[in-house]
């Protein structure tokens, strides 16, 4: 300093040249005074742009932390200036780290970009340092960089808007949009949509099987190219752009490995907002299982009509439904008529069998014909269904027979009459005979005795000698009477069936035998003896008849062996007689158990000759059966068989 | 005949040898005297019931008993019998059907209708004459009819 004062000149060029300097600085001062109320005003002028910009912005600084926001901001998230400038850092807000949006952020800070997000502030239970932690918005982000003249990042803009309302909107149409599509997918019919152009803008899952193409081959392409007719397919939409709709129109869908399926197709138009038809909805029904049901009434319906019996139905009201060939060809003379009253006979059965909910027969006559019908009612449906039967012939064979049996029955009656007539006349004569033809034998033998009693004096012994011949003939002519009347009682006399124990009866009647002969010498044998059934009295008698033989034909053995077997042989029991006695021939056995036939004069053996006949007849009517073996002076065996289970 | 006496027994016989060797045989049994024969089932009703020729008899002065053979001439003997039992008059009469049928169905038929014994006429005289002297001796010795 000390050299600035040489001299005054230069102190006062000095001076001067300070006091412009002076006058240079106030200058510039007041310049740069200028220049910072000029920057600030603008600054101030920006600040108001900002806060009273309609768009919520917020602006940090170069680190992200918020240095300033506007009025807008303030308004939309209900915060204040406190609760965020210089605390909240869009790089450490929870949401925009949770839903992913970081890295964009990151680029805004990290390399100057732009980024443009959507992020979804909702409420959490725990609070963090976020934007907006008091409501529920969703806002639409627009974060930018803000550079100085070097390009060095100094602030960041961020701007909000707030789309809470239209997310709303769209999520609501998001699920209405899923709802229907879920009704669309969920139909078991294929569903199709189709613009103006007949192109497929939408299918559902149905549809992708029906057509074995997947949804996405499908949308786009032509309707018409997947039915076995495309030009009556694309007849078919036309028609529904034309006419708003089709109904039941039937087509066959095309698989792509060629199988057809036949549907029946109800599309119709839907339209925009203005009205105009923007496209066809289009529904088919599968009725593959339809046709199936179809063609299987169509073949069991030939049933009734290829029946070549009458097959027919009649309703309650006897209205006839339905009636097949056979029924016009067979019952010709009714002039039948569907939907026209059925003939009489037919409509009493169906009103009988629907009202009782019964089935029945009736027979009907057409010409010569006799048609029997089977009515089954339907009572559910109301009518009845009638299945005939020409049964002309077995009518006609019935009618036979009946007339056979009832001819054969005439037969059976007048020859029963007959016969009983003829037994009558036989017991009429027998009664005689035992009346009659015993009288005057009585006299003979009462007045030979009456002679021999009141004139024995007048009478020599020749004399005596005939009267007592007379009375011997008498007594045989008597027995001759006694016997044929007894065979033929047998005829008529009914059999009282009980159980025989023949051994017994053996037994009894040989003893009585022996009783009747004390003289002879009898060896009498009765082995076991199967029991039988029958009329006891009358197997005594032929016992009796047969043991009476015996004893007479052995008269000239000193000793009598006879001996009675009885054993069960099949069906019936076996019994047997057998004598050491004078036997016979055989080639008279035929005659052995005649009437009256005799093989021994009565000088020999006495006897009437009926005794075996009555055998023959006693054991015939207990069903069984005589034969005899024997053979000259060798004895003779009788045999007589008892069924086991005697008829009734 | 005896018309005075009261008929001990009536013998209602058409055989005229059955009525004579019957008689014969009561006679045997000292019974003659006290016998009516008629021949035909109409004779016997008549008498019985005392009308006809027998109308001069009375219903009540019964016959000790009947002998009466069924086969007749004019009315059975079955048809006697029935008339007899069945009129309160004679019902109590002892009627003995005599008769030469051995069928089953008389013998039967002349119980139910009443009759009081059924004899069948042996063809040997000697038992015949025995039962016909049983019978006589039996109806009117032994037995006390009833009044």
């Amino acid at each position: 300093m000390k050299d600035q004062y040489k001299t005054k000149k230069q102190l006062i060029e000095k001076l001067e040249v300070l006091r412009n300097q002076l006058v240079g600085l106030k200058k510039a001062e007041t310049k740069r005074k200028r220049a910072e109320e000029d920057l600030k005003v603008r600054e101030d002028s920006l600040q108001k742009v900002i806060e009273q910009t309609p768009n919520a912005i917020w602006i940090s600084d170069e680190h992200g932390t918020v240095i300033r926001m506007n009025q807008a901001l303030r308004d939309l998230l209900e915060i204040t200036d406190g609760e965020i400038i210089g605390k909240y850092n869009i790089l450490r807000d929870v949401q925009v780290i949770k839903q992913g949006f970081l890295p964009l952020v990151k680029s805004v800070f990290e390399e100057g970009m732009t980024v443009n997000f959507v992020i979804d502030y909702y409420t959490e239970k725990e609070k963090q340092v976020e934007l907006a932690h008091k409501t529920h918005k969703v806002l639409q982000i627009v974060l930018s960089a803000i550079k100085n003249k070097d390009g060095k990042l100094v602030n960041a803009i961020c701007q909000h808007r707030d789309i809470t309302e239209r997310k709303h909107a769209e999520e609501a149409l998001r699920l209405a949009s899923a709802y229907n599509r879920s009704l669309i997918e969920a139909s078991l019919d294929p569903l199709v949509t189709i613009g103006s152009d007949g192109r497929i803008t939408d299918v559902n899952a149905a549809t992708e099987k029906v057509t074995g193409h997947s949804r996405g081959e499908l949308i786009g392409t032509d309707f018409m190219d997947y039915f076995s007719e495309p030009e009556k397919a694309k007849a078919g939409y036309q028609q529904v752009f034309q006419d708003g709709f089709v109904q039941d129109y039937a087509l066959e869908i095309r698989r792509n490995d060629g199988h057809l399926t036949p549907v029946l197709y109800n599309a119709s138009v839907y339209r925009d907002e203005q009205g105009k038809a923007i496209g066809v909805f289009a529904a088919a029904r599968d009725i593959t299982q339809r046709k199936r049901a179809e063609e299987a009434i169509e073949s069991l319906a030939r049933f009734p009509s290829e029946n070549p019996s009458p097959v027919l139905r009649v309703k309650r009201d006897g209205t006839l439904l339905y009636a097949n060939g056979a029924s016009y060809m067979l019952l010709h003379d009714w002039q039948l008529e569907i939907d026209k009253p059925a003939p009489l006979a037919l409509q009493e059965a169906a009103s009988e069998t629907l009202t009782q909910q019964t089935r029945k027969m009736i027979d009907t006559e057409h010409r010569q014909r006799i048609i029997s019908f089977f009515v089954a009612p339907i009572v559910n449906a109301g009518y009845a269904n009638f299945y005939g039967r020409d049964v002309t012939e077995r009518r006609q064979a019935e009618e036979e027979i009946r007339n056979l049996n009832a001819e054969l029955e005439k037969r059976v009656r007048d020859r029963t009459a007959q016969l009983e007539a003829a037994n009558k006349e036989l017991e009429a004569f027998s009664y005689s005979v035992s009346h009659d033809l015993r009288a005057p034998l009585r006299a003979i033998d009462g007045f030979s005795r009456v002679i021999l009693e009141d004139y024995t004096d007048k009478l020599d012994d020749e004399g005596k000698r005939y009267l007592n011949i007379i009375e011997s003939n008498t007594k045989k002519m008597g027995q001759l009477i006694d016997d044929l009347l007894a065979f033929s009682r047998l005829g008529r006399q009914e059999i009282r069936v009980s159980e025989m124990d023949m051994g017994k009866l053996a037994k009894s009647v040989s003893e009585e035998l022996k009783l009747a002969v004390p003289e002879r010498k009898l060896n009498i044998t009765i082995n076991t003896l199967i029991p039988a059934q029958g009329d006891q009295a009358m197997v005594r008698q032929v016992f009796v008849n047969l043991l009476s033989n015996a004893v007479k034909f052995t008269r000239p053995r000193d000793t009598a062996f006879i001996e009675i077997t009885g054993s069960g042989e099949g069906n019936e029991n076996v019994y047997s007689v057998k004598d050491n006695g004078v036997g016979f021939d055989m080639q008279y056995v035929n005659k052995l158990f005649g009437v009256f036939q005799r093989l021994h004069s009565s000088e020999e053996f006495e006897g009437t000759g009926v005794g075996l006949a009555i055998v023959q007849r006693i054991i015939h009517r207990h069903g069984g059966r005589v034969w005899a073996e024997g053979k000259v002076n060798e004895g003779a065996t009788f045999y007589f068989t008892l069924p086991r289970e005697r008829r009734e | 005949m005896t018309i005075t006496n009261e008929i001990e027994i009536l013998l209602v016989e058409d055989n005229p040898n059955d009525v004579e060797l019957t008689l014969r045989a009561l006679k045997k049994n000292n019974l003659t005297n006290r016998v009516q024969v008629v021949k035909d089932g109409a004779e016997a009703l008549e008498y019985i019931f005392a009308n006809g020729a027998y109308a001069y008899r009375k219903v009540e002065h019964h016959p000790r008993v009947i002998l009466l053979d069924l086969k007749l001439p004019k009315v059975d003997g079955l048809e006697v019998l029935r008339r007899i039992k069945s009129d309160e008059r004679t019902r109590v009469i002892p009627v003995v059907v005599l008769t030469s049928s051995k069928e089953e169905r008389d013998l039967v038929e002349s119980y139910k209708l009443g009759a009081n014994s059924y004899i069948t006429k042996p063809l040997d005289f000697e038992s015949f004459v025995k039962s016909v002297a049983e019978l006589g001796l039996y109806w009117l010795l032994l037995n006390q009819p009833p009044r």
